[in-house]
């Protein structure tokens, strides 16, 4: 499949959620893009219950673990939208005297002037577009609710970043997703983070707390082997948290490189 | 020239909406083919499925309009070079004004220089809310997406494509040039468009490099050197004043200065990036009259006693809206914290007079403010690119649409 058919599988037309899919990995996918198999233990997400109209899901891991969990309940009945947001190389396709182009190196490995991302996140493009021909098959309904997928090191957890490195760290905003409203116009009632950790990133924090105050019911389930989301607990960060958030989206990037690619939206005029 | 209210009403407006399929197309083509990667803010597309239409008489004196501004801006550049008491008027940070020190007497040479110049249709006809000096973007949506759009609306044609004059104006330069192209991390908007410039250089057969910080250039005999290879020219999709906030010893004033690499646009177009330029139009000895005309009146914060909701204030550089602050919109708290917040840092300010914009309305019945911004590369019109707010502000929710010009010239077919 090309990057438009493999783009169609995971935003369909006609889906509700297909226009918060997110496009920018699927506009790096080529020939030479490999495909990525589900390599997580067969047990693994069995115990995601069917899905419910009534119930979405953020799913929050790492890398293209979120890919395949999407896979796995699309099977269930849930839509996967992926809300991956940043880039995996600067350029789309290597120049013409690239080891890659030459055969030397698989394009997914190396970025131009050899300039390593912050994050990896080709391994995701691999996985959507190994996912495609079976997403295609399970023809998930268009009133199915949605699993937005996100990568949990979006924001660079444990990498240092240094001078030179193509820095695509990101963060997300509640404007990456429909608002409270429109979810629940929809008959969503409740939604589920499936994360690898137990509090989410302090940007998911910020989407969950809207939905929150606008009466979702928002739940958290650590990946593991029994699903049982529990409510979740999202204080108002505190002012030293949220200086930081804003440093962080605002002012670091330019500063000290501490912040990421994402939808700060504050970009040149 | 007269632009006035009758003019707007008659010649401004928005076309009917494209049909879904062919709208669907194209949004996933400027998605997959041209580097859109944000078309949705919340539960709204960001791309607008109706064309706005101009007529051609009134985009005629809109381009003409900004390539008289550009000429001007051109002749007051220089004087602010060569008179830099003036530079501290613009709220110009210090490290800048050292690094501009470098063109006094220089000459601007051979160059690459491109504008945008907002307009708003309002009640006194139109005005420019400001010039993007520095760093304007919005390429792909003007270029590519207008040129997708006008395949659906026959009687209608582009304003130009300002990305192929870019291109061109690029080429010009230098043939197969070795191209480096700076920008700053964390701005997806940004990240797409270098990316989309990028591609369009290496189809010229430009050999390209991308850079997300300016220590990773080293200097010599005003050669910028990237990977030990000397740039032709250097692409600065990076603000001025954020690049004053780097360590001198990172670089970043060698691209203020004259230089043998083409740095476009050059350093010294921060200059007229202030929004505090308005204030210096009795300073100049060169005319302004052209932008005097088109800019609301503006003052120095400070001179504004009352009547503060008439004004907007603005911080002297600033993007996509922010730092914007309608007085008017606030409650009585947030209006005191703003005044004495701006009264503190008034030379980093300006007030600027506010105007009634003029509405169109959407098929959806929604009232939009639209905001068009001429493209000027190296002195002449080359498009246009559009964004519609639901409200006084044009700021990063702002919908983007696609000019189009009707052809109602005379002999048009």
């Amino acid at each position: 499949m090309n990057k438009e058919q493999v783009y169609s599988v995971w935003a369909p037309e006609g889906c509700v959620w297909s226009k918060w899919a997110k496009p920018v990995l699927f506009a790096y996918i080529t020939d030479n893009t490999r495909m990525l198999g589900d390599s997580e233990p067969e047990e693994w997400g069995k115990s995601v219950p069917a899905a419910t109209l009534d119930t979405g899901m953020v799913i929050d891991l790492d890398g293209p673990r979120g890919v395949f969990l999407g896979v796995r309940i699309a099977r269930k009945g849930y839509c996967p939208v992926p809300l991956y947001n940043a880039c995996p190389r600067e350029k789309l396709t290597p120049s013409p005297d690239d080891p890659v182009r030459l055969g030397l190196i698989d394009s997914e490995d190396l970025t131009p002037q050899g300039s390593a991302p912050v994050v990896e996140v080709s391994s995701i493009v691999s996985a959507l577009a190994g996912a495609a021909d079976e997403l295609r098959g399970l023809n998930v309904p268009c009133s199915a609710p949605p699993a937005f997928l996100l990568d949990w090191r979006r924001g660079g957890v444990g990498k240092q970043v240094s001078i030179g490195m193509f820095d695509n760290r990101s963060v997300i905003f509640p404007s990456d997703f429909p608002s409270a409203a429109f979810l629940k116009d929809r008959g969503i009632r409740t939604m589920v983070v499936a994360s690898e950790t137990h509090v989410p990133e302090f940007d998911l924090a910020s989407v969950l707390r809207e939905w929150k105050a606008a009466g979702l019911d928002v739940r958290i389930q650590v990946s593991g082997p029994i699903w049982a989301p529990k409510p979740i607990s999202l204080p108002e960060p505190s002012w030293v948290r949220r200086a930081a958030f804003w440093l962080h989206s605002h002012l670091g990037l330019q500063r000290n490189f501490s912040g990421g690619y994402g939808r700060v939206r504050r970009g040149s005029g | 020239m007269e632009l006035g209210l009758a003019t707007i009403n008659n010649d401004l407006r928005l076309g009917p909406a494209l049909n879904a399929e062919g709208f669907s197309i194209i949004r996933r083509r400027m998605m997959l083919d041209h580097f859109k990667w944000d078309p949705q803010i919340g539960d709204e597309s960001v791309l607008l499925e109706q064309p706005l239409i101009l007529s051609s008489k009134t985009w005629a004196e809109l381009a003409t309009r900004a390539e008289l501004m550009a000429a001007e801006i051109a002749s007051i550049e220089i004087e602010l070079l060569e008179r830099p008491e003036l530079q501290t008027v613009l709220g110009l940070p210090a490290p800048l004004q050292r690094a501009l020190r470098g063109w006094a007497n220089a000459g601007l040479g051979v160059g690459l220089r491109v504008l945008r110049f907002d307009f708003h249709a309002t009640a006194e006809g139109w005005k420019v809310s400001e010039v993007n000096s520095d760093v304007p973007g919005g390429f792909t949506e003007s270029s590519n997406f207008t040129a997708l759009m006008a395949e659906h609306y026959p009687g209608t044609r582009t304003p130009g494509n300002p990305v192929q004059a870019w291109k061109c104006a690029v080429t010009s330069l230098r043939s197969g040039p070795r191209a480096g192209i700076l920008y700053a991390s964390g701005y997806p908007e940004d990240q797409q468009l270098v990316s989309f410039l990028g591609s369009v250089l290496e189809e010229e057969g430009c050999r390209v490099g991308f850079l997300q910080h300016p220590q990773q250039l080293s200097w010599q005999n005003g050669w910028a050197y990237l990977d030990q290879q000397p740039l032709d020219i250097l692409v600065r999709f990076f603000q001025g004043e954020w690049l004053a906030e780097f360590p001198i010893r990172s670089g970043w004033p060698h691209m203020f200065g004259p230089t043998q690499t083409v740095v476009t646009n050059p350093g010294y177009s921060v200059l007229a990036e202030s929004k505090r330029l308005p204030l210096l139009w009795e300073s100049f000895s060169n005319p302004t009259r052209a932008l005097e005309e088109s800019f609301p009146q503006c003052l120095d914060p400070r001179d504004i006693e009352s009547g503060e909701e008439d004004w907007v204030f603005k911080a002297a550089f600033s993007n996509t809206g922010d730092d914007v602050v309608l007085p008017a919109l606030l409650g009585n708290d947030a209006r005191r914290r703003i005044r004495r917040h701006i009264q503190r840092q008034s030379d980093k300010w300006v007030a600027q007079r506010r105007f009634v914009s003029l509405p169109v309305t959407a098929s959806s019945g929604v009232l939009l403010y639209p905001c068009l911004g001429v493209y000027i590369i190296n002195g002449r019109t080359v498009g246009a690119y559009v964004r519609l707010s639901r409200g006084p502000v044009t700021d990063y929710r702002a919908i983007e649409a696609a000019l189009l010009i009707a052809d109602d010239r005379e002999g048009a077919p």
